[in-house]
C-alpha cells in the first residue's frame, strides 16, 4: 500500500515543485514584477523596485494590484517608499486614467504617502490631479462602489473625515 | 457455448489455462462474448509472488489489492480452525461524484458448534478521506441460516435479499422458495450440465438456461452486451482510464496556453471540469468543446496578465452572483457537488509531507478589527459572519487550482490563497497568525470572498430550492432540508467565477481581473483605508496585532 501511495505521490511532488514560481506574465510591469518576485528578501525586493524608473514602478504596482490576491499589498509600501519624490507623477497617472478601478488602486498609494510624509495634501499639483474626477461611469453598481472608494481615499488625503 | 448474434463473428466463450509444475494456475486467458480477460501469476511454495498479496503462516491470503477503485485493499481474518471469519476492504478514490473518498465494507460470520456459518454479518460506509469517522466499522447481522446436518447444507436463509428455503431432491438442490422474490426451481441436464432455472411467483414463471464452464464460472448464453464504455464517472482515476493522457505536460497539447484546454482529449477536459465542479455547457454554453468558440484571447489594452500561471484564486461571487444566478433555468443542467475535502490534491499534498494541512485561526485582534466590517448573513436559520466563518487552511495544494486555471485559459496570479466556500486554502507564506499590514490586506480580501460566498448562498436559499441535487452527503450539508447544501453552493460559486472570468475576457480584460475580484479588492482596499484612518498607520506597518492595536 505504501508503495502505491508513494508512486501516486511522486508526480504530485513534481507538480508542486514545478508549479512554484514557474509562471510568466504579460502586460506593463509584469516582467519587472516577476523579476522582483524571484527575490526572497523583502529588503532586496524593495531595493530592486526602487531601481526602476517611477513610471515602471507604477506599472509594477498596478500589475500587482490587478493580478495578485491581496492586491499586491507589499507593493503599496514599495511605491510609497520615498513617496515625496514620486507623488506628483503618481497623481498625473491617476488623472490620465479614466478607469475608476485603476484610479482607486493608485490613489490608495497616495493615501499612504500622505500618511508617511504629509507631502501630498500640501502639493497643489497633486491635489488638482486627484480632484480630477474624470473616471467613466458605466452605470454599474460595482463601478459606483469603486468610485466611492476613490472618493473616500481622496477625503483621507484631504484630511476630511 | 451459447450462440452468437453477430453472424458468428463473436467468440462466445473460450479459455486457455496453463498450470505450473505444482498444478497451480499460472495463466488463464478467457474470451467471453468477444471480451477478453485473463489472469497470470507465479507461485513459490504455493503462494502468489506479488508483494501486495500477503499470507499468514498457514498460507491463507490475509491481504490483497482491490482494483475497482484507484487503490484499495481487502483483508481476511481467519480463526484458529482456518475459517475466514471476517473480510474487510477499504477503497480509495472517486465515489458518487466526490473525490478522495473512502469506501469500507465488512462481512463476518458466526459459526455454530459444528463449524457451519449460521450468522452472516455485513456493513459498509463511505466517508471523505479527510474526515474519517471515529471507531472501526462493525459488521451487523444480516442473514441467519438454518442448517441440515443430513443434507450438509443450509435449509433456510432468513434475512437479506437472498433469503429463502431450499428444496432438495436426492441431496441435490432443486429449488428455493424466496420470501422476497418468489420461488426459484432449477433442473440440470446430467450430460450437458446445462441448468434451467425457473423463477417466478403466483403462477407467472420465467425460464432461463445457465451454462457454467468447468471452473464453475457462469457463461452467458446470449450476448450480455458488455459495455465497453463504462463512462467517465467510473473510469476516471481507474486503471481502465488512460489517465496518463491527462497527466501529460500541458505544453504537449498546445503551445498557446489559451488553446490547451480545447486541444486536450475530451476525457481530460471532463476531468478538469468535474474537478472544477463545472460543466462545459455551463461555462461556455456549449456541449461539444470542439465547436466551442475561443474562450478568449487575452489581448487587451492594458493586459495585466499572467497568462500561463499555475497560480490560484478560484474565488467567489456574490453580488455578481445575485444578479446572474437563476433557479431551474436549465433543468438538465449537470451540477457537480464540491467540498473542500474533495479538492483534488488536498489530501494528497498533506500526505506527501509537502503541505501539511492545518487550520490557522484568525487571531482575535484581527477578528475584533474586522468583525463590524462584515454584516451577518442568515442561511437556513443559521447566522454566519464571514470573519468567524472563514477557515484558513495551510496547504500546498494550490498548484491544482493553478493547473486547472491554466488549462481553462484563465490567467494566473500569485498563488497565495484560494477561497472555496468558507475555506481559504493558503500557502504557509501567508502569516495568518501574526499578519503584517500587507498580509492583513490579503486576509481581508479572502474574508471578503467568503462574505461574497455567504451572500450568494443566502440568495440561493431565498430564491428557493433550485439546484439539481445529486450526490448529496449529509457530512457536507450545513443547511437545513430544502436548501442548497454548502457543497452545492460551492459548486455554484466556482461556476459563477468561471462565468465572471469569461466575461472579463470578453470585455478585453485578463480573466482574473473579473468583477468578482474587482469587487473584493475594492472592498478590501476600502476597509483597510478606513482602518488606517482610524488607527496609527505605523502600527499597521508592523502588524494589526501589535500590542497597542490588540489592546483596542
Amino acid at each position: 500500500m505504501k508503495r502505491i501511495r508513494l508512486l501516486f505521490m511522486l508526480p504530485l511532488t513534481v507538480l508542486v515543485l514545478a508549479a512554484t514560481g514557474c509562471w510568466k506574465a504579460e502586460g506593463p510591469g509584469s516582467k519587472e514584477f516577476l523579476e522582483i518576485e524571484k527575490l526572497r528578501d523583502d529588503q532586496a525586493k524593495l531595493n530592486r523596485f526602487q531601481e526602476y524608473p517611477i513610471d515602471i514602478q507604477i506599472d509594477v504596482f498596478m500589475f500587482a494590484a490587478y493580478a495578485t490576491e491581496g492586491a499586491g499589498g507589499n507593493y503599496q509600501g514599495y511605491l510609497a517608499y520615498e513617496g515625496s519624490k514620486k507623488v506628483v507623477r503618481i497623481s498625473e497617472r491617476i488623472a490620465q486614467s479614466t478607469d475608476w478601478y485603476y484610479k482607486m488602486h493608485l490613489i490608495s498609494a497616495v493615501v499612504r504617502i500622505q500618511q508617511e510624509c504629509g507631502c501630498a495634501r500640501s502639493n497643489r499639483v497633486v491635489m488638482k490631479n486627484l480632484r480630477n474626477l474624470n473616471g467613466v461611469d458605466d452605470g454599474s453598481k460595482l463601478t459606483r462602489e469603486i468610485r466611492d472608494t476613490y472618493l473616500q481615499f481622496l477625503n483621507q488625503v484631504e484630511g476630511r473625515p | 457455448m451459447g450462440q452468437s448474434n453477430n453472424n458468428g463473428n463473436v467468440r462466445v466463450y473460450e479459455q486457455a489455462i496453463e498450470y505450473d509444475g505444482f498444478s497451480m494456475m499460472a495463466e488463464r486467458e478467457v474470451t467471453n462474448w468477444g471480451q477478453t480477460g485473463g489472469f497470470g501469476e507465479s507461485y513459490v511454495n504455493g503462494r502468489i509472488q506479488n508483494l501486495l498479496v500477503e499470507y499468514d503462516a498457514s498460507g491463507n491470503v490475509v491481504s490483497q489489492p482491490i482494483d475497482s477503485m484507484p487503490e484499495g485493499t481487502g483483508t481476511n481474518t481467519f480463526d484458529a480452525a482456518g475459517r475466514r471469519v471476517k473480510y474487510f476492504d477499504q477503497r480509495f478514490g472517486r465515489f458518487n461524484g466526490y473525490l478522495n473518498m473512502v469506501q469500507e465494507h465488512v462481512t463476518a460470520y458466526d459459526f455454530d458448534g459444528d463449524g457451519r456459518p449460521v450468522v452472516e454479518k455485513d456493513n459498509w460506509r463511505t466517508y471523505p478521506r479527510n474526515d474519517p469517522p471515529s471507531g472501526g466499522l462493525e459488521a451487523t447481522p444480516k442473514v441467519f441460516q438454518v442448517w441440515s446436518s443430513v443434507l450438509g447444507s443450509n435449509l433456510v436463509t432468513i434475512g437479506g435479499y437472498t433469503g429463502g428455503t431450499k428444496v432438495f431432491a436426492g441431496g441435490t438442490l432443486i429449488g428455493t422458495a424466496n420470501a422476497n422474490a418468489g420461488s426459484r426451481w432449477t433442473t440440470a441436464d446430467p450430460v450437458t450440465g446445462t441448468t434451467v432455472r425457473w423463477t417466478g411467483a403466483n403462477g407467472v414463471w420465467e425460464k432461463a438456461a445457465e451454462e457454467t464452464e468447468p471452473l464453475g464460472q457462469l457463461v452467458a448464453s446470449a450476448d450480455p452486451d458488455l459495455d465497453n464504455d463504462p463512462g467517465y464517472d467510473y473510469a476516471a482515476r481507474n486503471s481502465a482510464f488512460p489517465q496518463w493522457q491527462c497527466d501529460l505536460p500541458d505544453s504537449f497539447w498546445a503551445e498557446d496556453p489559451n488553446e490547451r484546454f480545447r486541444s486536450m482529449p475530451f476525457e481530460c477536459q471532463q476531468r478538469v471540469l468535474q474537478d472544477l465542479s463545472a460543466g462545459l455547457d455551463e461555462i461556455y454554453g456549449f456541449s461539444n468543446p470542439n465547436n466551442e468558440p475561443d474562450p478568449g484571447n487575452l489581448d487587451h489594452e492594458r493586459s495585466h496578465t499572467a497568462s500561463s500561471g499555475p497560480s490560484a484564486l478560484l474565488i467567489l461571487a456574490a453580488s455578481a452572483l445575485q444578479s446572474s444566478w437563476k433557479p431551474k433555468k436549465k433543468p438538465k443542467e449537470k451540477i457537480w457537488t464540491v467540498d473542500i475535502s474533495y479538492v483534488p490534491g488536498y489530501v494528497d499534498a498533506s500526505e506527501s509531507g509537502l503541505g501539511m494541512s492545518s487550520f490557522d485561526p484568525i487571531p482575535n485582534c484581527v477578528k475584533t478589527l474586522l468583525r463590524n466590517e462584515f454584516k451577518d448573513v442568515v442561511i437556513g436559520g443559521t447566522t454566519y459572519n464571514a470573519v468567524d466563518a472563514t477557515n484558513f487552511v495551510v496547504t500546498n495544494a494550490l498548484e491544482f487550482a493553478g493547473t486547472i486555471r491554466e488549462k481553462l485559459g484563465i490567467d494566473g496570479v500569485n498563488p497565495s490563497a484560494m477561497t472555496l466556500g468558507t475555506d481559504v486554502l493558503h500557502l504557509s507564506s501567508l502569516n495568518v497568525l501574526n499578519p503584517s499590514w500587507e498580509q492583513t490586506l490579503t486576509i481581508i480580501e479572502e474574508i471578503t470572498h467568503v462574505d461574497q460566498f455567504l451572500q450568494m448562498w443566502a440568495s440561493m436559499v431565498a430564491t428557493g430550492p433550485t439546484m439539481e441535487r445529486f450526490g448529496e452527503d449529509a457530512s457536507v450539508s450545513l443547511g437545513q432540508p430544502g436548501i442548497p447544501t454548502k457543497a452545492e453552493a460551492v459548486a455554484q460559486w466556482l461556476k459563477n467565477y468561471l462565468k465572471a472570468s469569461k466575461a472579463a475576457k470578453d470585455s478585453g480584460r485578463a480573466a482574473y481581473d473579473n468583477d468578482i475580484e474587482r469587487e473584493a479588492k475594492n472592498r478590501a482596499r476600502e476597509i483597510m483605508g478606513r482602518l488606517t484612518t482610524l488607527n496609527d498607520t505605523k502600527l499597521f506597518l508592523k502588524s494589526p496585532c501589535a500590542p497597542a492595536m490588540s489592546a483596542r
